[in-house]
């Protein structure tokens, strides 16, 4: 379990905070069961440096949170009305930055070890095809992509 | 620096920075195109969600406003909107138009004076009616209520060339970049006519000022999050959207001489729920959108409906909650039908940049707009329990797509940004045409008005050598 951009305990605050998103429940494996902690970086190596500080130390307080406060404290996230603006939208913003980090790693099919992702979509019922195609799993290959490893065209 | 100058320098390979490119390099002109996100293909596209998410939008997936009721998706992908949207294409109506002109005081925006540049636009691209024999079960869902509760619907019209739903395609599958290569995206019809043409692009190119002199235009920018590297031209094409001409003319300094850069952002606030059947609807098969609201009290109401869906991740953010009451109603998905409410939004927007550098959105829903947010997802309710939905989720995440505005179209420079050829007014080496120049929100896809003012706007930018 290794990051460019979060340190062991961070990574540990990181799934504490994700397995009470997602704990794990009958054939639906609990985040921090799969590996998809490992692509933790994709979505991390596109973050601003202010929010990505934001971010380490969040999962660095929630490293040392109990469960029960974790899940308490997303509640209140997720609840929270009334009260000014300002704080209504850090609020906001936090729920959804943690999701969006938490949920995406989750339910995108990415390859892991127990090949959980094509499991999770099993379970899901989740089946699209496009026949005649061939099921592309390579996510590596993917980034690269994205990163700048496309084809040559014209490039200066 | 590279010596050469250009003719043109197009910021942007989107659906405006395509058309023009296009046209432009038709005449023969020298054309560069810069485009901060990469350059995929059928072969190439994405398929993991969070790949397409953090790779292929700004910001790592969304960017949201002030308040974070609004997530906002800005394409960052060569192709821009066309890899990534639905490409669902309609004509204005006079509706809309009305509007532009009462805000413009430009008199060509209108029915009559567009058509033959919608003619253009469309002779550009393979335009397809969605047939009925392809629809699933959220279309018919859809249609049903729609007839339930008096209301009219009809097919959607998308820029696609070969779906062969017969054979088993998934189009949700096309949300990250078609894989057949049958919806006209950019890198299938104009921009790849422009690169046969002789158009140079350059990718993963993000382009961080611009210089403008009485004799043409300086870029800078970084390629590849490393290089710096500086071009020139005689003219300057931005087509970044919305939010990416204003931050680019906002960061090079353009507001003291066009104070309206950033004003007047509008987006279709989309609101989608979601109906828990009994039986399987499966959303995610054959054409996963087909159908759209077709009625004139919906249009005098401020919005439209239509059946859609998103991936399993989109899902979950659409999905309230957390633990295992989220992971049971993901459960559901196969069990889901789902409709949005997009929003003719009417309360302008502001686009701006703080005093440490970074975006600021700030666009709310007036007292007007939440009446016609709550009066279509009031419609939506009544759609799914008249059809037997045991239950009902109310979408937790409210987006924009359709991001408009910015540099808004005018005769007056104290009011708009762009006059009415196409120019910045401080600017005559500067054109925009593509959505930033929307003075108001339409209330219909943009995409095929887009490609019409690019059209436009080229034949200008042509005329001016």
């Amino acid at each position: 379990m290794t990051s460019t951009y979060l340190n062991q305990r961070e990574l540990k605050g990181f799934l504490k905070l994700a397995d009470v998103m997602i704990p794990g429940e009958g054939d639906l494996p609990s985040f921090s069961s799969t590996n998809f902690v490992n692509f933790i970086d994709l979505v991390l190596e596109e973050v601003n440096d202010t929010d990505l500080g934001d971010l380490k130390f969040l999962f660095g307080l929630l490293a040392i949170m109990p469960n029960f406060l974790i899940h308490w404290s997303m509640l209140f996230v997720e609840n929270f009305q009334i009260g000014p603006d300002f704080l209504k939208g850090n609020l906001a913003k936090i729920e959804i930055g943690l999701k969006g980090i938490i949920y995406s790693l989750y339910y995108s099919r990415l390859p892991d070890h127990n090949a959980d992702g094509d499991k999770i979509f099993k379970v899901l019922g989740w089946e699209t095809n496009i026949p005649g195609l061939q099921k592309q799993n390579n996510t590596q290959k993917e980034k690269e992509l994205c990163n700048g490893g496309e084809r040559p065209a014209q490039f200066l | 620096m590279e010596n050469k100058i250009y003719d043109v320098i197009i910021v942007g390979a989107g659906v405006s920075g395509s058309f023009i490119a296009d046209q432009l390099t038709k005449e023969g002109m020298k054309c560069l195109m810069l485009e901060a996100g990469p350059f995929l293909d059928k072969d190439t596209y994405p398929t993991h969600e969070v790949v397409t998410s953090s790779k292929m939008y700004w910001s790592g997936g969304i960017e949201l406003n002030k308040n974070a009721s609004l997530a906002f998706l800005r394409p960052k992908v060569v192709g821009g909107g066309s890899i990534v949207n639905q490409a669902l294409l309609d004509r204005f109506d006079e509706e809309a138009f009305g509007d532009w002109r009462s805000k413009s005081s430009i008199s060509y925006l209108n029915n009559k004076d567009m058509a033959s540049w919608y003619d253009q636009a469309e002779s550009k691209i393979s335009i397809q009616t969605i047939p009925e024999n392809v629809r699933n079960r959220n279309a018919k869902i859809f249609l049903k209520g729609m007839e339930q509760n008096g209301f009219s619907a009809k097919a959607l019209t998308r820029a696609q060339s070969g779906c062969e739903y017969e054979k088993g395609n998934d189009c949700i599958e096309c949300l990250s970049g078609c894989r057949i290569d049958s919806k006209q995206s950019m890198p299938v019809t104009t921009l790849k006519s422009a690169l046969d043409q002789g158009l140079k692009l350059v990718s993963l190119f993000e382009v961080k000022n611009i210089k403008t002199s009485g004799d043409g235009v300086e870029i800078s920018g970084i390629r590849n999050k490393k290089d710096v590297k500086k071009f020139k031209a005689k003219k300057l094409v931005l087509a970044a959207g919305a939010i990416g001409n204003s931050l680019l003319l906002l960061r090079s300094g353009f507001k003291d001489s066009n104070p309206s850069i950033g004003e007047n952002f509008y987006t279709h606030p989309q609101y989608m729920s979601l109906g828990v059947y009994k039986d399987p609807v499966n959303s995610f098969k054959s054409a996963f959108q087909s159908v759209k609201s077709d009625d004139p009290k919906f249009r005098k109401w401020g919005f439209k409906l239509e059946n859609v869906f998103a991936p399993p991740a989109g899902l979950s953010m659409l999905i309230p909650g957390h633990g295992k009451a989220h992971v049971g109603d993901m459960r559901k998905i196969p069990y889901m039908a789902c409709i949005e409410v997009a929003v003719r939004d009417t309360n302008p927007g502001k686009i701006s940049i703080d005093n440490k550098g970074r975006t600021v959105i700030d666009k709310k829903l007036n007292s007007e707009d939440k009446k016609r947010r709550d009066k279509g997802i009031e419609i939506i309710n009544n759609i799914f329990s008249s059809t037997g939905a045991e239950k009902i989720i109310k979408g937790n995440t409210a987006i924009g797509l359709h991001l408009m505005g910015g540099c808004v179209l005018g005769t007056d420079a104290n009011k708009s940004v762009t006059n009415p050829e196409f120019n910045l007014h401080s600017s005559k080496n500067v054109f925009i045409a593509d959505s930033s120049v929307f003075p108001s929100a339409p209330g219909i896809n943009p995409s095929l008005t887009i490609m019409a003012l690019s059209i436009m706007a080229s034949q200008n930018i042509i005329s001016g050598f």
